[in-house]
């Protein structure tokens, strides 16, 4: 029996610029206790579709042209806005991407949870509590009945999405939607709250669509797997069958671009250290007032870290968010300020540069940041972005410039007819592009890569991925590539190091650290990722 | 994202240095019909107020009784006020003091409140709370009494005026943008540009300004209004114009005050500076959305 049923849906959405379809006449079954995962990359319309279920997407721009949502007997699309409301949240619950962002700050928990019951259901305070309080206990809070009076800052990025499922479950949901839910965590919190999802969808027969563009993830729990490119279902059936014979290229072209493999190009490093790190200490203090200093808080980011690149090699640094490994490729770069220890490039001490030394020096290190949405000044072109670093370190001047940048667009293979683009005009794999050839403008010697391609799709990211392997054979650049993703690492790095609160723990070739991780925390980390078997 | 046409030309025949975002912006300025019109009209009173002393109709001093308090007519297109001098022409010289009180305090305001809101935001830590606490203490002075000290201390002139109503009014904008740049700080193309080896004052002024264009347009467009208003408090003080000059304000003022008798003397300057205002936001609003590239992509 299906749980369920959604015929020939046709979405759109209207602009000053015109109709552009984002679902297109998708058909699809979800089977009563089933979980039916839903893949695409951005734009594929994935989220869109169960956002219309619950009359989520705003009307205007969008529109919902035909089809129909059969729940329960009833056409979802035909439902008022008073009836809808009925089934939203007590027939139908969501749970959300970002834990942070979809908890009132200024509520506590408990009050969040016992709202949520109370719409729906006539309860006393009191039986809703008791009943959040079950709920909570489900999803694995352990000390439920005093931490239910907490508010959400109290809790760790792990413990709210749970909270989240918590609140979706406490009104006894028969059909419970996931919009990427682990996408925002860490990935030993990513395993814990998938396998807590497929036990409480065993243990209460729910109905589950799973929302994701990370095929490893999904591909464990699901029982039927949807496909979606533009707005169209383009391959369906169970998880074995999909993984194992992808019929349409673009399944196909999604599980190939999945890094399962270690590290193909061997790189030509040598034994000669570029890049040396000694002792090095961050502290962040919160103080309390601008002229006492009374330090409230001290929190130690990286705590004696040491570390040694050879010249040519890429460094994976890898460790759970808040390990500190981002705040040590910035005190590297010198974009915070290290306490002590020493960051030797080629011998010279960056630490001891003064102010203009540090300028000149700045030329043989240079970063890529994360976000390309966010690494880019929106109100500069390319070709201003890219013509800065040339003209401040004087390796071009203004007659050639412009061929510098041909050079630079080449490289990095964006059109050369792009350079008098802004960002916003690119997509979010051109944008990190420009943001690699603005690092790689100054030829420097290393290069320090913080999670430049975990805002990317999966086909996106390895096409990114295999750019910067190509630019560091071909320039000879000294890489640390610090990320959460432990796929993508082994990918493209020749060792790994493992952090974790503000410290070393690790360090070892990519393929032996994969295979016999030493430390208890990097066993964890490696059995934690998401697999394809 | 749809398609982006290139032009025709040669994109390394145009290029100029910097002055690309402005360059942009004209050319979809261009598009805005309301914003061109409120230019044309700026630029128009502009002109008339600096050739007022060659076009004026008639003196702005010069008194006739017999005509006091005249309604509009063929002889004198906006009436007479009550010492019979002819509005049109007090009008057009109220202009002159008006626009350009108007204009340079606020130019006063913009550089200072910028400059000073950026580098304190952007500095941070003891520089920007010494930098704050400053404007905090000019805050708290009573505007009044901080003119009349002015005014003991350097006498009276125009000079002073712009200085005095400029002293106040770039700490409004310093602490905008200061907001602004303690946000924009953190974004990681501030980071990057770090990395790139650029100077804190290359930083501010190539990255952090740019970027907090659009609150300080539309703050500079309402000080120029109220620094207009300003002028006639200060010239009723005692301080910066006096009769028989006239200003926008001062004129309004007076109307205001035989607004039931002779309702053209209030109806006029006040239709004047309104229309003023107007064309000031339109453009302030065009303007903003012209330096944003990602407002309109055609």
């Amino acid at each position: 029996m299906s749980a369920l049923s959604v015929k020939n849906l046709t979405i759109s959405f209207h602009s000053r610029e015109g109709r552009s379809v984002a679902v297109d006449g998708i058909s699809f079954d979800l089977n009563e206790g089933e979980i039916l995962g839903i893949v695409g990359e951005s734009g594929s319309g994935k989220s869109v579709t169960c956002y219309s279920l619950l009359g989520l997407i705003p009307c205007p721009p969008g529109k919902i042209d035909s089809g129909s949502a059969l729940f329960q007997g009833q056409d979802l699309f035909s439902l008022s806005e008073k009836e809808l409301r009925k089934v939203r949240g007590k027939k139908i619950s969501m749970i959300f991407q970002d834990p942070m962002t979809s908890l009132n700050p200024y509520m506590t928990i408990g009050n969040q949870i016992i709202e949520s019951i109370c719409i729906h259901e006539k309860l006393s305070k009191k039986d809703a509590r008791q009943r959040a309080i079950e709920s909570l206990v489900e999803v694995g809070i352990n000390d439920a009945a005093s931490r239910i009076d907490s508010y959400p800052h109290e809790y760790s990025g792990g413990m709210r999405q749970r909270v989240m499922i918590a609140m979706a479950l406490a009104t006894k949901p028969d059909l419970l939607i996931a919009d990427e839910p682990t996408t925002a965590l860490d990935v030993t919190i990513q395993a814990q709250i998938i396998d807590l999802l497929a036990d409480i969808q065993k243990k209460h027969k729910l109905s589950i669509i799973f929302i994701t563009h990370d095929l490893a993830v999904i591909h464990k729990i699901a029982h039927q797997i949807i496909v979606m490119e533009k707005g169209l279902i383009v391959e369906r059936g169970e998880p074995k069958s999909l993984f194992e014979s992808p019929k349409h290229p673009y399944t196909q072209k999604l599980i190939s671009a999945i890094p399962t493999t270690g590290k193909q190009v061997e790189n030509a490093s040598t034994d000669q250290f570029l890049l040396e790190v000694k002792n090095l200490h961050t502290t962040f203090r919160d103080s309390s007032g601008p002229f006492w200093n009374r330090t409230l808080e001290e929190v130690k980011a990286v705590n004696n870290v040491s570390l040694a690149l050879r010249k040519g090699e890429i460094v994976g640094l890898v460790g759970e968010s808040g390990s500190g490994k981002s705040t040590l490729g910035r005190s590297i770069m010198r974009l915070v300020n290290a306490e002590s220890g020493e960051v030797l490039i080629e011998g010279t001490n960056l630490l001891g540069l003064k102010d203009n030394e540090l300028k000149d020096a700045r030329r043989n290190f240079q970063m890529i940041f994360q976000d390309p949405y966010a690494s880019l000044n929106p109100r500069m072109t390319v070709f201003d972005t890219l013509a800065e670093p040339l003209l401040l370190h004087k390796i071009a001047d203004k007659n050639n410039v412009a061929e510098k940048i041909n050079i630079l667009m080449d490289e990095v293979g964006l059109d050369r007819r792009f350079v008098r683009k802004y960002p916003h005009e690119f997509s979010g794999g051109q944008r990190q592009r420009v943001a690699i050839a603005r690092a790689i403008a100054l030829r420097p010697k290393l290069i320090i890569a913080d999670e430049p391609v975990s805002a990317l799709d999966v086909t996106i990211q390895s096409q990114v991925l295999d750019l910067l392997l190509r630019l560091t054979k071909q320039y000879q650049l000294t890489m640390l590539f610090i990320s959460h993703d432990l796929s993508v690492v082994r990918y493209i790095c020749d060792r790994v190091a493992v952090m974790k609160s503000g410290q070393l723990v690790e360090i070892e070739d990519t393929e032996t650290l994969y295979n016999d991780p030493q430390h208890p925390y990097s066993k964890q980390l490696l059995s934690a990722i998401p697999r394809i078997e | 994202m749809t398609e982006f046409v290139m032009p025709e030309s040669n994109p390394e025949t145009n290029i100029e240095q910097g002055s690309s975002l402005w360059q942009d912006a004209f050319l979809r300025l261009r598009k805005n019909k309301l914003a061109m019109f409120s230019l044309c009209f700026l630029i128009t009173l502009a002109l008339i107020s600096i050739l007022t002393p060659l076009i004026a109709p008639y003196s702005y001093e010069a008194q006739n009784l017999y005509l006091s308090a005249t309604a509009p007519s063929a002889e004198h297109w906006l009436g007479t006020d009550v010492l019979g001098r002819d509005l049109l022409t007090r009008l057009m010289y109220g202009g002159r003091i008006s626009l350009t009180v108007g204009i340079i305090a606020t130019t006063v305001a913009l550089l200072i409140g910028v400059t000073w809101g950026a580098v304190a935001g952007y500095i941070g830590g003891k520089t920007d709370m010494f930098m704050m606490r400053i404007v905090d203490i000019l805050y708290a002075l009573p505007f009044s009494i901080f003119i009349i000290l002015l005014t003991v201390v350097f006498g009276k002139s125009l000079l002073l005026l712009f200085l005095a109503i400029g002293a106040v009014e770039w700490l409004t904008m310093a602490r905008i943008i200061r907001g602004q740049v303690l946000s924009l700080k953190k974004q990681e193309y501030i980071e990057a540009a770090t990395a790139i080896g650029l100077s804190r004052w290359q930083i501010i002024r190539r990255h952090l300004i740019p970027n907090a264009l659009g609150p300080i347009i539309v703050y500079t467009t309402l000080t120029i209004p109220s620094v207009i208003l300003l002028e006639s408090f200060l010239s009723f003080l005692g301080l910066g114009i006096q009769p028989p000059q006239s200003s926008w304000g001062s004129l309004i003022s007076n109307g205001v005050e035989t607004m039931e008798e002779y309702p053209w003397l209030l109806i006029f300057p006040g239709g004047v500076l309104s229309l003023t205002l107007f064309s000031l936001n339109f453009l302030g609003d065009g303007l903003r959305d012209a330096l944003d590239p990602r407002v309109s992509k055609d």
